[in-house]
């Protein structure tokens, strides 16, 4: 049974992947200089501020050995609990997933713009007749993919809240905010889409069979439809994996200029307040969400092209 | 009834770098009756990939053309639109591309594929499934329910080739254009192939215009053939009238090189009546076996030995483990059983102990089939000839300078090709430009990897002599591996015949090619295009 052996190590690999993004953010935060007594303790009187600071570190537990802070947090992260936020006092778990909705959502309607944009524009350059109008769709993407996604955010605040008004500057919770910030994520992940497709598009209807299959008398568009997508689109797919994980890292980017609510704010928020476990929840469960999706595309990619051997 | 007629065609590209257009073929004209096999022989830049996507319709958009009849059947192709012409592809012209396992959609079942001109013709998915079942028995596959749900790269390149046989014959055209069918395929499947399309003519009352590079495999099997050289139709005629006396100087040249290897046949082949003194033996094998995954052996038991100045040939088809062996001796390979020894100065060593494999990179050289993929293309020929002077950091800037010029007359590139690019190269040229570099640095064991496969055969006759050439002029001992045993014949000393990785047959080349025992081997030697030409031009 290769594919299931080809499975479960891919597998193997993404409890790694999570191991050691648990591990590596724990010290991490360990490194940077401060901590959260110091964070939380911050303001505090001259005197007394030596003995709050101990009286904090000891409440946390940081005054434990790191090793024994450590596995403390993975032996409770195994069992599902990263303990209680620093800074909230409640479960770093209920800090995180009420935030969660929100960022989710935006990431949907960014990569749902993405792929559908995308997938659009990649095909249409080898539809469209007119030449210059192929010209502009070819050129395109590149632009969008190296636009940087707060510069672009800046501009989408500046045209649609400040110019045209259609939605509030500050934390719009309504579906056209929504829609408008997630335009910022799916501009760079919808043109490296397009950009893959229309390359490999070219390529593919370039191929020797295409001329077998022209010669079958099957028309162009026949032939881009009916073979030569499922060829080109094989790319994107394996791509598929960092175009998620680029989206979840935009959100963290977008919620700070669109001054939305959701984990990209928790993040920062809680790295500047050495708040380790809501780090460690969001860190663990980001790593987790970019781990399923390449697993699952990994799982996709000798379903859908024969070729590949598993093992 | 005529089922294709062609007279004074014209074919010529507009590039947008140039002022005037490139005439591409020149007043062809051609007549192909019904039920008749014509070939059309060419060798690359010929014209005769124009030739077809001009019948085709499939000329690109910077083509212009005009033609005086131009007519498949009654039926006038000048005036057809682009969608009435998809209606004739398919429908009225079948086709058979050259490469089949290229020829083939990777992703989609090869089933589905052969169904697509049926389904165009509007014919059932039930029915059309069906027909191309009992097509794929008629063409020779067993097991059609398999062959069916089975993707390109899960068979092999014959099978793939039927498969393509029957899809273009599933409308029942009464022209097939056959491009080059057989030329990526070994040369036993070859004939099987040949053999079919002639079957299958007589069965489903085809015209077949078959186009090739190969002079051998037209004249065997077509009822009129035409040469085309440089767009022109320069011959033309019934094979026997063209081989008995061609009055082309074209044709002639491509005659001559046609009968590679047919010379076996005849008369002794050169190279084995030396006389002197038996050198002493350069390179050696014993027991050689490597096996890749569990479940597939390479090599069994491979054993030979190979005089200084002498040459062994290994020919096997795809798979057989010809390419695997020569890698052993380079030293690229590790993991196998046996021994391989050469003799690195005084007396054979093992090609593991340190001094050996030293001499293995300082003296072996190896030259690959892609002449293409095996030269950088950012590099200038100059470079890429310099490289292993560099490398092995020989002389200084000027003598390397010399040596290029030195190296380059050796392989009678002239020297202004120095300053170009491969790209600029045509495929004689690069193989001699990677001739000439791995002469560079005197090596003594040249290791050859079908280094003439990819060559038109009137350039192919030209780089087997200069390896003739130069194999004597430097006492070079070369290991030549070919699929093709007349390329073999027409080099090697000793010949060493693989079949699935074991040695079927291994001698003088003269004794293996007339007297071997070996049903495989004479397989082979039928299997040779064009044995009747061998007897003609002799």
């Amino acid at each position: 049974m290769g594919y299931l052996k080809y499975i479960s190590r891919r597998l193997v690999y993404g409890i790694l992947v999570l191991f050691l993004t648990f591990t590596g953010s724990f010290f991490l935060l360990f490194i940077v200089p401060g901590d959260a007594a110091g964070a939380l303790t911050t303001g505090g009187e001259g005197a007394n501020l030596a003995a709050a600071l101990q009286e904090q570190r000891e409440v946390l537990g940081l005054d434990r050995p790191i090793q024994t802070q450590y596995f403390d947090a993975l032996w409770s992260a195994l069992h599902g609990d990263f303990g209680i936020s620093f800074r909230e006092k409640v479960p770093a778990s209920t800090v995180y997933f009420e935030a969660f909705g929100d960022t989710l959502r935006l990431a949907s309607v960014g990569l749902l713009l993405a792929i559908v944009v995308g997938l659009a524009v990649g095909l249409l350059t080898q539809v469209v007749h007119l030449a210059w109008l192929r010209e502009l769709l070819l050129a395109v993407p590149p632009l969008f993919v190296s636009l940087p996604i707060f510069l672009t955010a800046l501009l989408l605040l500046q045209l649609f809240a400040f110019k045209l008004g259609l939605i509030e500057p500050f934390g719009d919770e309504s579906l056209a905010g929504l829609v408008i910030a997630s335009l910022c994520i799916a501009f760079p992940g919808g043109a490296n889409i397009a950009q893959l497709l229309a390359v490999n598009l070219e390529r593919t209807m370039r191929s020797p069979y295409v001329e077998t299959l022209s010669n079958w008398g099957l028309t162009r568009r026949e032939i881009l439809y009916r073979h030569g997508l499922k060829n080109a689109v094989l790319p994107v797919l394996t791509s598929f994996g960092t175009t998620v994980g680029n989206i979840f890292a935009g959100t963290v980017i977008t919620e700070t200029v669109f001054s939305r609510n959701g984990v990209g704010r928790i993040i920062v928020d809680a790295v500047n307040a050495k708040d380790i476990p809501v780090v460690l929840i969001s860190v663990t469960i980001s790593a987790a969400i970019f781990v399923v999706v390449n697993l699952l595309v990994d799982a996709l990619y000798p379903i859908i092209d024969k070729r590949i051997q598993v093992a | 009834m005529t089922a294709l007629e062609i007279q004074n065609l014209d074919v010529s590209f507009r590039l947008p770098d140039r002022e005037a257009p490139i005439d591409v073929l020149k007043g062809v004209s051609l007549r192909v009756e019904e039920g008749e096999i014509v070939a059309v022989v060419g060798e690359s830049g010929s014209g005769k990939t124009t030739l077809i996507r001009a019948v085709t319709g499939s000329l690109a958009d910077n083509a212009t053309f005009s033609a005086d009849v131009f007519a498949l059947g009654d039926l006038d192709l000048r005036s057809l639109s682009r969608a009435a012409y998809a209606r004739v592809r398919g429908a009225r012209i079948g086709f058979v591309p050259q490469d089949p396992l290229q020829g083939l959609n990777p992703v989609v079942p090869v089933g589905r594929l052969a169904e697509e001109p049926l389904r165009k013709q509007g014919v059932g998915r039930a029915q059309r499934r069906r027909q191309v079942l009992e097509l794929f028995e008629r063409v020779g596959l067993d097991d059609p329910e398999r062959v069916h749900r089975s993707f390109a790269h899960e068979l092999s390149g014959g099978m793939c080739q039927r498969v393509l046989i029957a899809a273009a014959i599933s409308t029942r055209p009464r022209l097939l254009i056959a491009d080059e069918p057989t030329s990526a395929l070994d040369v036993t499947i070859q004939k099987r192939i040949l053999d079919l399309l002639v079957e299958l003519r007589g069965e489903i009352r085809c015209s077949i215009v078959l186009v090739t590079h190969d002079l051998g495999v037209a004249e065997e099997r077509a009822d009129k053939l035409h040469v085309i050289s440089r767009g022109s139709v320069v011959e033309s005629g019934s094979p026997a009238q063209i081989l008995a006396s061609p009055t082309n100087d074209y044709t002639k040249l491509l005659l001559s090189a046609s009968t590679i290897g047919t010379a076996v046949q005849v008369a002794e082949p050169p190279g084995d009546q030396d006389t002197s003194t038996p050198a002493a033996v350069h390179v050696r094998a014993d027991g050689v076996s490597k096996r890749f995954a569990a479940d597939a052996q390479a090599l069994s038991d491979v054993s030979f030995a190979v005089r200084r100045g002498s040459t062994l040939g290994i020919v096997g088809e795809s798979g057989s483990g010809k390419t695997t062996l020569l890698r052993i001796v380079a030293g690229l390979v590790d993991g196998y059983d046996g021994t391989v020894s050469v003799d690195a100065g005084g007396q054979l060593a093992d090609i593991r102990d340190k001094a050996s494999h030293g001499y293995l990179r300082r003296r072996t050289q190896l030259i690959y089939q892609g002449s293409y993929g095996a030269l950088n293309p950012r590099l200038s020929v100059e470079k890429v000839i310099e490289e292993p002077l560099t490398g092995f950091r020989l002389g200084d800037r000027g003598w390397r300078r010399d040596r290029i010029t030195e190296l380059l007359d050796l392989v009678k590139l002239p020297q202004e090709t120095r300053h170009k690019y491969s790209s600029e190269l045509s495929g004689g040229q690069r193989q001699r430009v990677a001739i000439a570099r791995a002469l560079a640095a005197e090596p003594e064991l040249l290791l050859a990897d079908e280094p003439v496969s990819a060559l038109d055969v009137t350039v192919q006759a030209q780089i087997l002599e200069l390896f003739r050439e130069l194999r004597s002029r430097f006492n070079l001992t070369l290991l030549f591996v070919s699929h093709d045993l007349g390329v073999i014949s027409e080099v090697a000393d000793e010949t060493l015949v693989l079949l699935r990785g074991e040695v079927v047959d291994s001698g003088p080349t003269a004794r293996v090619l007339r007297e071997s025992g070996s049903p495989y081997v004479r397989e082979l030697v039928d299997a040779i295009p064009g044995g009747q030409l061998a007897t003609v031009s002799s």
